[in-house]
């Protein structure tokens, strides 16, 4: 393979709660420009993976193990002092709330300007004009009044906006994505996914975003790697995941989406159940007890992962087959 | 009861919140969150209504009912305009009429058994109690899908789809005509989202009940109403049969909050024209002048600027507020 060696790779990663162990030997790689969907819902984990990813997990989580290869060095062995000096300069992040993410007491022109100073190490006059420049580039109106406001005197997506603009600021090898339009309007959504791919077209910034929205792991998305329970359950090319999914879970999340194009009143897809609280894994195969397919052996023993070719792994073990509608109600 | 006579009819109804400063000062102006919308509802029907934030949506629900109070307006649930009474007659009128909130965490006593709060509103008006009440939850429960047994059980022992079955159970108890149900799934996990509106269409089936369905989701609003109304800035901008109105969206707005749903599929995403609109939602304090969409219109001429387009019928039956629109 002449793949280009990924910009981060991550491989048995496991973060626990007290005894609770929340993510469970994840891995997966990201390529330079590319974008990869981290898709799953509520409790399984995709936010607790990004967290550890930059050293940001909460006091009560700790990382159990697992390598963070990015840039030849392992993110999870690495101080914090160091840690601190790469967040927000070769990996940038930006989370669904970004009331929570700004500094309310500071104006948005000083949050810019903070991490050209201290990373770039620009003067005050070229972080000055470096802060317009992004601010106009994030399709932010009047550029040089926003600089002088605080985050209150802004609208939710144009707070977005402005933490994209401080994300992408520092040029980034990887952004992270935590959910980044799910509190936004759909038209406002648009505005900003449009600007997360320009991105990666004009800059070749990789992005690992992390929704349960189907619609945008489509409209974003190169690869997708579905975690369920604390686990990658299937991982492979987008186009090839929605024309074929394999795993009974990712088929039937696929399927319980309502279309555009389906019977209007017709009863949806459904999952039985419900998602399983975060570190309360069910034995075996954790989506066996929702699972139409599920049989003796499912509880007996995991699912390993499996090669399928074309870039593709399952970890089921009975990939492949269909598993119907799921259950009326 | 007349059958072609509407349920509901909504006329000309505003719900303007006053703008003051501070606590008692003068009033500023005010914030036109509901600003002159008709509509009627059949017996039986989902009328969908959706729009982004600030537009309006869940106040008119509220409104309706008079969870908040209507500025100015009529609104009239089978014929009784609830509008002008006070009350007694207030409370026997709203027992046609009841809400399922977005979040069902919310919208129960953690301090109540679920039988109790299921119970209650036939407690209240007198219509069951005892033996006879406790058969009726049995049976609410069951329609919903749950066990008659888990009357006994609090709200943190179900999860979010089972409680949101609860708020249904509950909202049930009367026999409304009308349920308004504002986001019942937006607080949900995908995969029971669908539970609970294979739950909501097949109690619709069994019982007729009339759904005002307010979501900003409008892949969902499509599989379950019958009509839509997409809401702007405190007003109607279109209402139509909702094939109609995702065949042909005559509205610029309609036709950029369709094109801006991501659709699940790469393929048919990549091969899609999309309308992005530029710019921000206007505050509901400081709509523009004219048309309240012409500040993001691509459509918008002087006319759009000085105007506001009243709500007219179109060749197929859909209502358009649009000077530009065909």
């Amino acid at each position: 393979m002449n793949a280009p060696a990924p910009v981060l790779e991550v491989e048995g990663l496991s973060v626990a709660i007290g005894a609770r162990r929340v993510v469970d030997a994840t891995g997966f790689a990201l390529a330079p420009g590319e974008v990869l969907a981290l898709v799953g819902e509520s409790g399984c984990g995709k936010s607790m993976t990004a967290l550890a990813l930059l050293g940001l997990l909460p006091a009560a989580a700790r990382l159990e193990g697992g390598r963070i290869g990015f840039e030849g060095r392992d993110l999870a062995r690495l101080p914090e002092r160091e840690l601190r000096a790469l967040r927000g300069n070769r990996i940038s992040v930006i989370f669904q709330d970004p009331s929570g993410s700004l500094d309310p007491l500071m104006t948005v022109g000083a949050q810019l300007a903070e991490g050209l100073r201290a990373h770039r190490r620009m003067g005050r006059e070229e972080a000055h004009e470096r802060s317009l420049a992004m601010l106009r580039a994030v399709g932010i109106s009047e550029p040089e009044r926003r600089l002088a406001q605080y985050p209150f005197e802004l609208s939710g997506g144009m707070c977005q906006r402005v933490m994209i603009a401080i994300a992408l600021a520092a040029e980034p090898a990887v952004l992270l994505a935590d959910e980044p339009t799910t509190a936004l309007d759909v038209t406002i959504q648009a505005q900003i996914l449009d600007l997360m791919k320009a991105l990666r077209r004009e800059r070749g910034t990789s992005i690992l975003l992390i929704t349960h929205d189907m619609g945008v792991v489509a409209d974003m998305a190169d690869r997708v790697a579905v975690m369920y329970a604390g686990r990658i359950v299937e991982s492979g090319p987008a186009d090839a995941i929605f024309a074929d999914p394999r795993h009974p879970y990712t088929r039937l999340l696929l399927r319980s989406v309502p279309r555009l194009d389906d019977a209007p009143k017709a009863a949806m897809t459904v999952i039985p159940g419900s998602v399983p609280a975060q570190g309360e894994w069910p034995p075996g195969c954790r989506f066996a007890p929702r699972c139409p397919l599920a049989e003796p052996a499912c509880v007996a023993r995991d699912p390993r992962v499996e090669e399928l070719g074309g870039g593709r792994r399952v970890a089921c073990h009975r990939h492949g087959e269909d598993p119907g509608m799921g259950a009326a109600r | 009861m007349n059958d072609a006579a509407p349920l509901l009819e909504v006329e000309d109804l505003r719900v303007h919140f006053p703008l003051r400063r501070g606590l008692f000062g003068r009033p500023l102006g005010a914030v036109r969150a509901v600003d002159g919308v008709t509509l009627a509802m059949a017996r039986g029907e989902t009328l969908g209504l959706v729009g982004e934030s600030g537009c309006g949506k869940s106040t008119l629900g509220n409104a309706i009912l008079r969870v908040v109070e209507p500025t100015s307006g009529a609104i009239r649930l089978a014929g009784i305009d609830l509008a002008r009474l006070d009350g007694e007659e207030l409370r026997q009128a709203r027992r046609r009429a009841q809400m399922v909130f977005q979040d069902p965490f919310a919208s129960l006593d953690p301090r109540m058994r679920i039988g109790d709060s299921i119970g209650e509103p036939l407690l209240v008006h007198g219509l069951a109690r005892g033996e006879e009440l406790h058969a009726r939850v049995g049976e609410l429960l069951r329609r919903v899908g749950l066990e008659p047994a888990h009357a006994a059980r609090y709200p943190h022992e179900f999860s979010g789809g089972q409680r949101q079955r609860i708020v249904i159970a509950r909202a049930l108890a009367l026999s409304p005509d009308l349920v308004i149900c504002d986001e019942p799934v937006s607080a949900l996990d995908v995969s029971v989202r669908g539970q609970i509106l294979n739950l909501l269409l097949e109690l619709q089936r069994g019982l007729g009940t009339a759904f005002l369905f307010v979501s900003h989701d409008l892949s969902v609003v499509r599989h379950v109403s019958d009509r839509i109304a997409v809401m702007y800035l405190g007003r109607i901008v279109e209402l139509a049969e909702r094939d109609a109105l995702f065949r042909q969206p005559r509205h610029p707005y309609t036709q950029a909050l369709i094109s801006a749903i991501p659709l699940p599929d790469p393929v048919a995403q990549r091969a899609r024209r999309r309308i992005i609109l530029a710019g921000e939602i206007p505050s509901p304090a400081r709509p523009p002048s004219g048309c309240a969409f012409h500040t993001r219109c691509p459509m918008a001429t002087a006319r759009c600027r000085s105007e506001a387009p009243a709500l007219l019928p179109r060749e197929g039956g859909a209502l358009v507020a649009c000077h530009e629109a065909g």
